[in-house]
């Protein structure tokens, strides 16, 4: 498959140390150059699909407050686990949430958040 | 606030999980006509529920203000996506949204308490009643049983309609498709055959489920009400879909309807259920299907479109003894156009079905309601699924229909013909007339075998073909008051025994003499 074919080469390049910014726009000028622009997001979602498999990003996890990280440490961290996040992570403050946290990592989610439960609570009770 | 609410708030706080648990998510990457394909949950199922997390950058009084948890239905599974369907409105998912797995393959929530409401394929109630109380999740797509799980159809369910019940007797178990253009009273056979079964007694009445798949709201609105009035939603449930629903749910609907009637057949109860229509049903899996970008054959639809139908039909059947000995028996609904039986959905039907009853445009604008034609109208299990009193006499007025079918030509030539072909004639246009019956107006099986067995006996003859429906009529009335017993003996033994048959032979006579004045002759 074409797309899945310039996503290989792409992370290919960038396994060699090339710089993403100059690996990227190098991608986006081949394609132009072959007419093949209207794949260019198919190539970067392949992009990154490979970076995932190949555990090269990192887990992302929301609190409803900053106090949070500290409060829930040790659950965000046993989330982390379950969801086979093993190295760094990167945290982001939702107020939204209301409470708790939501731990993403590639294609897994634990949501321990309480506005998930609130609404999923809110559902249940006036179905 | 009412303590119901309160209780329930309670109950579902108790219940609360507040661990949490892993669960796989995707992203929508695109959506357009109700399709969204979702990147990252690699491992989803084929007909698996999936949520779409809308509440993403909302806040928690914005996410309660939205409607009801939106599904979707996963049904391609790609190399890299997966597309999904959207059951609900798809202007609530955008690009990016989150959508996790539920694990659960597509079910129904049904319980007793489903019975006599008004819901959506998802089991939702839509009667403004409240919700539906579920004891079970039945899947909307399951294998039918096999043949050593079934039992041989041989109990008849009454129409009330005495052109069916006498001349294509329908089985409970078996698939009868009612098939004609439109406006010739497809759905009035179906409402009809549901309001019939008052008539039986209670712990033989089959539980009817109507599935409404892209019928305008105010047609099924009618139908409920009918339904209400004649207090036959005490035994009905209908699934309803409108032409305003999206196409997975039309798609769905005739699935949810197999499969609420699967959890009381396996309770050992009797269903019927009714698909109006099918043709729709098939137009709106073509319309799913072209989104879903599979490929189209003949006539647009996908190459599975017998497929779809086969496996919904199958799910019809009349258990075995040791597995309870339910059943459910279907009345698929087909339109045609222009009469064409040999379209390409019709004849895949037709093939799929037990028999076919034919609604004919012509027949109905000349007056003869139901329009069915009885020469082209099929039922393959035949008299087994009839009573015996009911195959004493049918026989005589299949044969007299059928040697007025090949002498109606002659008509015209009514001045030239014998005495004998002349009243051949004449007694089959006074068997067509008895044959009609009004709209919603079914007749329990015993007053139907007295009608038919009086015109076998001698009932029609002096009688002008005008007076035929005001006769049997009168002859009804006077056996309801006079002779009540008989009713009775026939709803009981089901039979005409020696005795009976004397006793209705009798009556006859006795009606003929107080009855002169139908009998004057034109």
């Amino acid at each position: 498959m074409k797309a899945h074919d310039y996503s290989i080469a792409t992370y290919d390049v960038l396994n060699s140390g090339t710089e993403p910014t100059v690996a990227l726009t190098g991608l986006a000028q081949v394609l132009e150059k072959r007419g093949h622009t209207k794949l260019y997001s198919t190539v970067l979602r392949g992009l990154v699909h490979l970076l995932e498999q190949r555990g090269e990003t990192s887990a992302h996890v929301s609190v409803a407050r900053e106090q949070d990280i500290k409060t829930l440490k040790k659950e965000i961290t046993n989330a982390l686990h379950q969801l086979g996040a093993e190295g760094p992570h990167t945290v982001h403050v939702d107020g939204s949430l209301i409470g708790g946290f939501v731990a993403k990592y590639q294609n897994r989610i634990f949501d321990t958040s309480y506005k998930s439960q609130l609404v999923s609570l809110y559902r249940n009770a006036t179905r | 606030m009412s303590t119901t609410i309160i209780e329930r708030i309670k109950k579902e706080i108790a219940g609360l999980d507040t661990t949490g648990a892993v669960a796989e998510s995707g992203t929508v990457i695109s959506v357009s006509d109700g399709v969204a394909e979702v990147e990252g949950i690699r491992d989803a199922r084929m007909m698996e529920m999936v949520v779409f997390d809308d509440a993403t950058n909302k806040t928690l009084s914005e996410t309660l203000a939205t409607d009801d948890v939106l599904y979707g239905l996963v049904l391609n599974l790609e190399e890299e996506t997966v597309k999904v369907v959207v059951l609900g409105d798809a202007n609530r998912v955008a690009e990016g949204m989150c959508v996790t797995r539920s694990g659960k393959l597509l079910s129904i929530p049904v319980g007793e308490t489903i019975v006599g409401r008004v819901v959506n394929p998802l089991g939702e109630a839509i009667d403004g009643k409240g919700p539906v109380t579920a004891t079970k999740d039945m899947p909307l797509e399951r294998v039918a049983y096999g043949v050593m799980e079934r039992s041989a159809v041989n109990e008849p369910i009454h129409t009330g309609i005495k052109a069916i019940d006498s001349m294509i007797p329908i089985g409970r178990g078996q698939r009868e498709l009612i098939i004609g253009d439109r406006a010739t009273g497809k759905t009035t056979i179906a409402i009809d055959t549901i309001l019939n079964q008052k008539y039986e007694p209670r712990e033989k009445r089959p539980i009817c489920i109507y599935v409404a798949i892209g019928q305008k709201e105010s047609k099924t609105a009618r139908i409920v009400a009918k339904l209400e009035e004649a207090g036959a939603m005490e035994y009905t449930i209908v699934v309803s879909t409108s032409a305003a629903n999206p196409s997975p749910l039309l798609f769905l609907a005739p699935f949810a309807g197999a499969a609420i009637g699967e959890f009381f057949m396996e309770q050992g109860k009797d269903v019927l259920v009714v698909y109006d229509d099918l043709s729709k049903h098939a137009v709106a899996y073509r319309q799913m299907s072209l989104l879903l970008r599979r490929p189209p054959g003949r006539e647009a639809y996908p190459g599975d479109i017998f497929y779809l139908h086969s496996r919904l039909l199958e799910r019809s059947a009349k258990l075995s003894t040791e597995l309870g000995g339910g059943s459910i028996t279907a009345l698929p609904i087909i339109e045609t156009q222009e009469g064409d039986v040999s379209a390409y959905i019709p004849t895949n039907v037709i093939s799929i079905t037990d028999g076919q009853i034919f609604l004919e445009t012509d027949l109905f604008n000349k007056g003869i309601r139901p329009a069915l034609n009885v020469g082209i109208s099929v039922s393959r299990v035949g008299s087994s699924a009839q009573t015996k009193a009911m195959k004493k006499v049918a026989g005589k007025i299949r044969l007299e229909l059928a040697q007025f079918r090949e002498l109606e030509a002659f008509m015209q030539f009514a001045g030239d013909l014998d005495e004998d072909t002349k009243q051949r004639i004449e007694r089959g246009q006074k068997y067509t007339e008895l044959l009609k019956q009004d709209q919603h107006q079914p007749l329990p099986f015993y007053k139907q075998v007295v009608s038919i067995f009086a015109a076998n006996n001698g009932l029609f003859d002096g009688l002008s073909q005008q007076n035929v429906i005001a006769a049997v009529e009168a002859l009804l009335d006077m056996v309801e008051r006079d002779r009540p017993e008989i009713f009775k003996t026939l709803e009981s033994e089901r039979a005409i025994s020696d005795t009976l048959e004397q006793d209705l032979v009798k009556l006859i006579a006795d009606f003929k003499s107080t009855h002169a004045n139908l009998y004057t002759t034109a």
